[in-house]
């Protein structure tokens, strides 16, 4: 055997033909999945922080559904998101999303559980994290400055 | 070697040396450009597809992975191979993610039913083959599908493909091994359940 393991001798003709095409097959595919990455980018440039929001999917406890951007700010949302925490910054959706969790009632600034989902805090970023009912979901509020 | 091989692994080898060298530009930059993300989002998506024969979860650990490529660039070193540094973060994204998705129940989109209808332009007699080739591949382990795909199918060496998976090059051959004869029997079989 030589240095690449090349075995493809021992395959027939069409086997060949069919091996490259499943090669092909695969980068087809995959190139299909970078667009598909790609162009969730494109649609959040632009978008300000405030924006940034990383929705983790409810539907069937299926993995996080995110937006995909390039700003430090959706990185982290990503990042959250595949870490199970649901990121709101938009006030309207805070009311929603944390129910009974109030800042009144069940803020949590401490900022140790944030550590864990590996978000790049600045030092001028202020985070809070509040527990929610479903166990699944940790909700982040981005505070910025203006807040 | 044979033509088409050999012809895959200059492509691969091509591509590669862009990245490679795009990754190192980066390196010095102290973070990884868009050109370079751009560049191994393919590949990203390929090796998770390989790596979990699922669609759905793959684009999920694709995504994660360059997350974990942007927060984690300054942990490559440049002594090694940028590709293989970046084949790890992808597999070590796909076993944490793999650990969650095993409490789900949902079915998802397997590796086989992504790649058909199959190329058209193929032979009828091709196209079977495919048909059971992706078949094969899908009920291979995950380290022989691996191997498989990184060796004959993308062209990689034995010695980069074993680097990239952390393994000895005799690992990977006991691997390789078993999963073409596997494939190699499906096909006699001619269908693969």
């Amino acid at each position: 055997m030589n240095d690449r393991m090349d075995g493809t001798e021992a395959w027939s003709s069409e086997e060949r033909e069919a091996l490259a095409a499943l090669n092909s097959a695969l980068d087809d595919w995959a190139g299909g999945a970078a667009t598909r990455l790609g162009q969730s980018e494109e649609e959040e440039e632009g978008s300000t922080p405030d924006s940034a929001v990383g929705r983790r999917s409810r539907a069937g406890g299926g993995h996080p559904s995110v937006r995909v951007g390039t700003s430090r700010w959706v990185w982290g949302a990503l990042a959250a998101a595949a870490a199970g925490v649901l990121l709101v910054s938009d006030p309207a959706e805070r009311s929603r999303e944390t129910g009974s969790a109030t800042p009144e009632g069940g803020m949590d600034p401490r900022g140790v559980a944030l550590e864990a989902t590996g978000l790049d805090v600045a030092a001028d970023e202020t985070f809070l994290l509040v527990p929610t009912r479903d166990p699944d979901i940790t909700v982040v509020w981005i505070l910025n400055d203006a807040d | 070697m044979n033509e088409d091989h050999a012809t895959r692994h200059q492509d691969h080898d091509r591509a590669g040396a862009e990245v490679e060298e795009l990754a190192r530009v980066d390196r010095e930059r102290g973070r990884p450009s868009e050109e370079l993300l751009a560049g191994i989002r393919p590949l990203a998506c390929r090796w998770a597809l390989v790596r979990t024969g699922d669609g759905d979860m793959s684009e999920d650990v694709a995504q994660e992975a360059l997350v974990r490529v942007v927060r984690s660039f300054e942990t490559w070193s440049r002594e090694g191979r940028f590709t293989t540094w970046l084949y790890r973060v992808v597999a070590n994204t796909a076993r944490d993610m793999g650990r969650r998705a095993k409490r789900e129940t949902e079915r998802r989109a397997r590796l086989s039913a992504l790649i058909t209808p199959a190329n058209p332009l193929l032979a009828p007699e091709a196209q079977t083959v495919l048909r059971t080739l992706a078949q094969a591949m899908e009920s291979l382990s995950p380290r022989q599908r691996v191997a498989f795909d990184l060796v004959d199918l993308q062209g990689y060496s034995g010695a980069e493909a074993a680097a990239m998976q952390q393994m000895n090059e005799s690992t990977l051959r006991v691997h390789l091994s078993r999963a073409r004869a596997s494939v190699k029997a499906a096909i006699r079989a001619g269908s693969v359940t």
